[in-house]
């Protein structure tokens, strides 16, 4: 059986030397790719030349229009202030009407108090059953606020429940490091951060595994140091993207906090989908 | 450096000299020529606007290709969110079967082109500009923005890979022998 394999082996190697040699390939690439028939045609000049023209003629009008633009923005401008006005005139209107929170906090109170104190009049039966329905309204109001509460990918929660979080504003720079931990890209201009930052976002949370204080182990594909700005509680975030099959990925995330404290968690089953979007990022 | 953006910009002496090489590069990225030749327009047309500031840092040769790569890129990657998954699915259908067609024909080229194309384009954007457009590894590193040291690695890496694509297909043939 295994002198079967070995035989085999030796077979598929001939068959590969007679099919192509690897070595050959700088020398063999034009003639591989065959790309001969793929010239510039005169007509691809012309054309090419014309569209520069015509751009280079309508690069004069946007520069007018830019001018007059900035007189037709005053009255919009003006629109805007007047409309944010009208928002807050209203907001102050509603708040002005409106039990004040802490009034609402105190309503609650005094149900309380009604329910320890007080007898059983109809009014004041019906007092409280108002104020229970105050309360069940306050508990659903602060149900949905958990709800909104849910950790983001750039969330990192400490083991006391409180977490630190990597505001895209905070971002001084991106680092990408390859499978051989070499820098691939350290400059980059803001909006590659902000397409990094989006697309790491996309990262379902919902299978955290905290791996509490341990480095990461073993081979990735990719590796991204997040450096905070200056006057931030937190130094560096790194993000490790680990290859486990070719539809899933693990996603490994470390904060470093500016007290010196490491934070480690990792997502498993992340989505070919999302990661291939971040390496096409900063390849 | 100032010399530089003191030249006039010969756009037409560019396409003539370089033309090609802007075409063939787009032609491998997008894979369909009418596209190439839209990218080739629009890769001129930044020259036209980025000349001024481009500074001689490298050769003018190296800075067309890079704004190329970078040009097709942009255009693969709004392709790639525009796209239908079904016309993928197809797309991939098509490749598989056009690759074991070949491999029955035995076009050795075809074989180890399909092998270079089918690279990851990290891999094979390495490839295409060290061993197709014969670009120094500084060269290389400079038009993918990337270092030197990974451009070596991924070249590494991008023959590994095309052996052992080569070896699957070689098993293929065999098992369809027995």
């Amino acid at each position: 059986m295994k002198r079967q394999e070995e035989n085999n082996q030796e077979n598929n190697k001939d068959l590969l030397d007679e099919l192509y040699d690897i070595d050959n390939l700088k020398n063999d690439l034009d003639e591989v790719l065959n790309l001969e028939g793929i010239t510039v045609s005169e007509s691809l000049i012309q054309a090419t030349l014309q569209k520069v023209n015509k751009a280079n003629e309508d690069n004069v009008i946007p520069y007018r229009q830019k001018v007059t633009g900035k007189k037709r923005g005053f009255p919009f401008r003006y629109g805007m202030i007047a409309a944010c006005a009208c928002i807050l005139l209203i907001a102050g209107i509603n708040l002005a009407t409106n039990n004040s929170p802490l009034e609402m906090g105190n309503s609650k109170n005094n149900g309380k108090y009604q329910e320890e104190t007080a007898g059983g009049s109809s009014t004041e039966s019906k007092d409280m059953e108002s104020n229970a329905s105050t309360d069940m309204t306050e508990d659903s109001v602060s149900e949905t606020d958990t709800e909104i509460m849910i950790p983001t990918f750039f969330d990192i929660a400490k083991e006391d429940g409180e977490s630190y979080e990597i505001k895209m504003s905070d971002i001084e720079k991106i680092v990408v490091y390859d499978e051989n931990d070499e820098v691939v890209q350290s400059e980059m201009d803001s909006s590659l951060i902000v397409s990094i930052y989006e697309a790491f976002s996309m990262i379902d949370t919902g299978y955290y595994e905290e791996v509490l204080n341990d480095e990461h182990k073993g081979q990735y594909e990719e590796k991204y140091a997040i450096i905070a700005n200056e006057g931030v509680d937190w130094s560096e975030l790194y993000l490790w993207i680990t290859s486990t099959d070719q539809e899933t990925y693990i996603v490994t995330k470390q904060l470093k906090t500016s007290d010196g404290e490491t934070i480690t968690y990792q997502i498993t089953d992340v989505s070919a989908d999302i990661i291939q979007k971040i390496i096409d990022i900063a390849p | 450096m100032v010399a530089r953006s003191m030249e006039a910009l010969d756009l037409e002496g560019l396409m003539r000299t370089y033309g090609n090489d802007v075409l063939r590069t787009a032609y491998l990225y997008v894979k369909d020529i009418h596209l190439a030749e839209d990218v080739f327009q629009e890769v001129f047309l930044k020259v036209n606007n980025r000349y001024e500031g481009f500074r001689g840092d490298c050769a003018i040769r190296t800075w067309l290709l890079q704004i190329t790569i970078n040009t097709c890129k942009d255009y693969l990657k709004s392709a790639w969110n525009q796209r239908v998954e079904t016309t993928d699915e197809f797309s991939t259908q098509q490749v598989l079967e056009e690759g074991y067609e070949k491999i029955e024909k035995k076009e050795d080229n075809q074989v180890v082109k399909n092998a270079v194309m089918e690279l990851p384009d990290k891999y094979k954007e390495v490839v295409l500009c060290v061993y197709y457009q014969e670009m120094s590894i500084e060269e290389a590193a400079y038009t993918l923005k990337i270092a030197s040291g990974t451009v070596k690695s991924r070249l590494n890496r991008a023959r590994q890979k095309i052996k052992s694509s080569l070896e699957r297909r070689v098993s293929y043939e065999e098992t369809r022998r027995e």
